[in-house]
């Protein structure tokens, strides 16, 4: 078992090959061997662990992908999510990127790409306008900026 | 429960008595021994817990994630996202995001690339192959006005530009003798600037339509591009020698066949996307 700390001072006790899916544990486990110290997790809270760790636990068994494919540079760049990964990726909208944050500094790549895929599809099609209302960004421009910045599509260094 | 559950101090009491190997038990005690006193220290030193500010959302993602969010996403996602607000415009339409847009407009099936000798910003060849209004007073093709005034937005694509009628009337100008480098004669340079033989003004639209678009009796002038024929003449002005201009107007016509084999393959692109 793997003991791991989050930020919110509560402890996991977690299969080693659960949370093997995570390369940032997997590596810290064979650089520093068994340790009966708890890992501290200083970036994720409980909550979000208790998400990664269904995840992990989903996946368990599972082969790991090699740490150094990444799908989008090998072409695939299909927004195709599985099943299970829609319903899993099924939460509000702070817990999404707060398990993009979480996967990516755990350094679980196929969640972390489930993530992105997520957020991509809710952006897709989508105009300006339905970006803001969507993920309730403050629309910041003036409506003469406004106009302008629909003109300017050059770099910000060449304008 | 998932794998992973937390543990308290009960918890860690009932597994003792439940007879919890000894080891385990002593993982748990020394985990929780690092635990308190880690805090103990933290709060002796005046340490204040961190606690969250606000909710995570995207706009409080690090450039880093963003960047990985929008290697998923279509060009035009990442052009509608650039106009949103200003932090993500100043990240978007900076040269270092241009990795982003490459990527993004490389995953688009049969899109041809933006080579450097074309001088278009990736996110002007976004705006220009997946928007459909006027690059310049935004006019689209079903607005009142347009429909009103029978314009519409014309892609010029050898200018890399879409423009309404009013627009291109105004940016585009007849030739006047002035519009081309002095020295030159026109057919030296002439083929190398965008021009545009569409019936622009209400009179020539309404020939146009009398007529039929391809009658021999239509007479409509051509117009060239004047922003390009400004940029062909700072480049002829930059040539020091008298010598070298030869070579400079040899090296612009590749530069223009290339272009013109570009835009072809552009249009058929989207003739394909109709």
């Amino acid at each position: 078992m793997v003991l791991l700390l989050t930020s919110d001072n509560e402890m996991f006790s977690v299969a080693e090959d659960v949370i093997k899916r995570s390369a940032y544990i997997k590596n810290m486990l064979e650089d520093v061997g068994e340790s009966d110290l708890p890992i501290p997790l200083p970036n994720v809270e409980s909550n979000v662990l208790v998400k990664i760790l269904e995840y992990c636990e989903h996946y368990r068994g599972e082969p790991l992908p090699a740490s150094d494919v990444d799908p989008a540079e090998i072409g695939d760049r299909s927004l195709d999510i599985a099943d299970w990964d829609q319903k899993y990726m099924a939460v509000d909208q702070e817990m999404l990127f707060e398990i993009i944050l979480a996967a990516n500094y755990l350094d679980i790549k196929s969640l972390l790409d489930v993530g992105c895929k997520t957020v991509a599809k809710m952006m897709k099609g989508k105009s300006s306008e339905e970006i803001r209302t969507l993920f309730n960004i403050a629309n910041d421009f003036t409506p003469e900026e406004e106009a302008q910045i629909r003109k300017e599509n050059a770099w910000a260094e060449c304008r | 429960m998932p794998a992973g559950h937390i543990l308290t101090e009960e918890e860690i009491s009932a597994a003792k008595k439940a007879g919890f190997a000894e080891d385990t038990q002593e993982a748990f005690r020394l985990a929780v021994q690092a635990r308190e006193k880690k805090w103990k220290e933290a709060l002796n030193e005046g340490w204040v817990l961190p606690k969250k500010v606000g909710k995570c959302r995207l706009q409080d993602l690090s450039q880093d994630l963003l960047s990985e969010i929008l290697g998923w996403c279509h060009p035009v996602d990442v052009l509608h996202l650039a106009r949103t607000a200003k932090s993500f415009r100043k990240f978007l339409m900076s040269r270092r995001s241009k990795p982003i847009w490459t990527r993004a407009l490389s995953s688009v099936e049969g899109l041809p690339s933006v080579p450097d000798y074309i001088y278009c910003d990736e996110p002007r060849f976004v705006a220009l192959m997946f928007t459909e209004e006027c690059h310049e007073c935004e006019i689209w093709k079903t607005d009142p006005v347009a429909v009103e005034e029978g314009i519409f937005p014309i892609l010029h694509m050898d200018a890399y530009t879409r423009l309404c009628h009013w627009c291109t009337e105004f940016l585009f100008d007849v030739w006047d003798g002035e519009m081309f480098p002095e020295g030159l004669e026109a057919e030296e340079c002439e083929f190398m600037i965008p021009r545009t033989t569409e019936p622009l003004r209400l009179d020539e639209r309404e020939e146009a339509k009398r007529l039929g678009r391809d009658s021999d009796d239509l007479a409509i002038p051509a117009r060239y591009h004047i922003a390009s024929a400004e940029t062909f003449q700072e480049l002829y002005d930059a040539v020091l020698k008298d010598e070298d201009i030869p070579q400079f107007l040899q090296d612009e016509e590749e530069i223009w066949i290339q272009r013109k084999k570009h835009a072809q393959l552009c249009l058929e692109f989207l003739e394909e996307q109709k």
